[in-house]
């Protein structure tokens, strides 16, 4: 799944960027899927757009930010890399789990627009 | 042999059953569920699925702080030890902000681990060997080699799959895959998840590299329980050493791997190979346990 979120000075660059939503490389049976963000996102304002649309924040470790659904799927990010994780719930069965993920993305993506 | 059930694992000792380390989807109640539609005949006699009554364990010391302290000397400075404990140290104030779910499984580090109870991996181990030792003396080999595996294995995607981990990401940066980095990081890694204080003493790439041990989790309960070793016994730290070799000279980190079962059986099978050698034992009585890993 790729979406193309609008230019804005938030995301450190001057044009469009593109994100792309994959399997992480150390996926358990679709559980961890990940995008890529360019390190010059404004990491600070991105948590307040996650939490405003209803993700909890929880406790921030060594750079790495971490939020939880009500059904208990995260999204992690890595502010010095740009990494971003998402982590379904293991509750959620095979066949679903890349829409869960697509989910999560597409709340992701939502939140960068309003930056 | 005998396992603890899943309805075990759920009202007694409240840790993972060891099914659901496979069927990470699922829950200790699930594996009950499961258990209860195997049938009787598909059963091997040999591996019945039972409690251990509590009396049998009940003779056996149980091994307190005191017991470790006796059996752990003083930690030595190794190579980079600088940053080694920078890392560990960063790693256990993380672990302090983990928790485990309902299942006790800690999703973390891109990975799902089990906050173990070291008495259980090393009942199981030893218990085992010394059983094959006492009943089928020409198995011995055998049964140390599928230990010093489960060592390799767990070095292989525990160890692995921190370093690729969005957490390790943030404590260290990403993998740099310089094998003196992946060295240093596997014995913070060791460290940090509490196997012991592990340290490099020589690492020549691509020939030789030595582990020193001034404490693991084996010694104290093997001594308590068994006495002085006749033979160097450390199967899981044999087993991680190599493995720490391969990781090191072998694994393209920067091109992120996928650790699956194949990858691992490719990587151990292929060119370079290597051999480890324990040369010193704590639980033999040796100063510290030592760890040669030299090139085939």
């Amino acid at each position: 799944m790729t979406q193309t979120p609008t230019p804005t000075p938030a995301l450190g660059g001057s044009g469009r960027i593109s994100l792309t939503l994959t399997r992480e490389v150390t996926c358990i049976r679709s559980l961890a899927w990940r995008c890529d963000l360019p390190v010059a996102t404004r990491w600070t304002a991105l948590a307040g757009e996650l939490a405003a649309a209803g993700l909890t924040p929880r406790a921030t470790q060594a750079g790495v930010f971490r939020f939880g659904t009500a059904t208990g799927d995260e999204v992690l990010f890595v502010a010095t890399t740009g990494r971003v994780q998402f982590r379904v719930h293991y509750t959620v069965p095979h066949h679903e789990r890349k829409f869960a993920a697509e989910r999560l993305f597409q709340i992701l993506v939502y939140a960068l627009f309003r930056l | 042999m005998t396992h603890e059930t899943p309805a075990a694992s759920v009202n007694r000792v409240k840790i993972p059953n060891a099914c659901i380390t496979c069927h990470t989807d699922r829950t200790n109640a699930w594996a009950t569920d499961a258990l209860r539609g195997w049938s009787t005949s598909a059963r091997d006699a040999e591996c019945e699925f039972a409690l251990t009554p509590a009396t049998i364990h009940a003779a056996k010391p149980a091994i307190d702080e005191a017991i470790v302290r006796r059996h752990v000397v003083p930690a030595v400075r190794g190579l980079d030890e600088d940053r080694i404990v920078q890392i560990s140290n960063g790693l256990l104030e993380f672990m302090r902000g983990v928790a485990g779910d309902e299942r006790g499984l800690v999703a973390a580090f891109n990975v799902f681990v089990a906050a173990h109870l070291p008495g259980y991996y090393n009942e199981t181990v030893y218990e085992a060997v010394h059983r094959v030792e006492r009943t089928m003396a020409d198995s011995v080999p055998a049964i140390e080699a599928l230990m010093r595996e489960a060592g390799q294995v767990c070095v292989f995607s525990t160890f692995g799959n921190v370093l690729l981990s969005p957490e390790w990401e943030g404590l260290v940066g990403p993998p740099t895959g310089v094998p003196t980095d992946v060295m240093s990081f596997c014995t913070a890694i060791a460290r940090g998840l509490g196997f012991g204080h592990w340290l490099i003493a020589e690492y020549q790439p691509h020939k030789r590299l030595v582990i020193q041990c001034t404490s693991t989790y084996e010694v104290p309960f093997y001594r308590s329980r068994y006495g002085l070793a006749k033979k160097p016994r450390s199967y899981f730290v044999q087993g991680a050493a190599l493995a720490m070799m391969v990781l090191a000279e072998s694994v393209q980190w920067t091109e992120r791997p996928q650790l699956t079962n194949n990858y691992y059986v490719e990587l151990f099978r292929s060119q370079p190979r290597y051999r480890v050698e324990q040369t010193k034992c704590l639980m033999r009585g040796d100063a510290m346990s030592e760890l040669v890993v030299e090139a085939l």
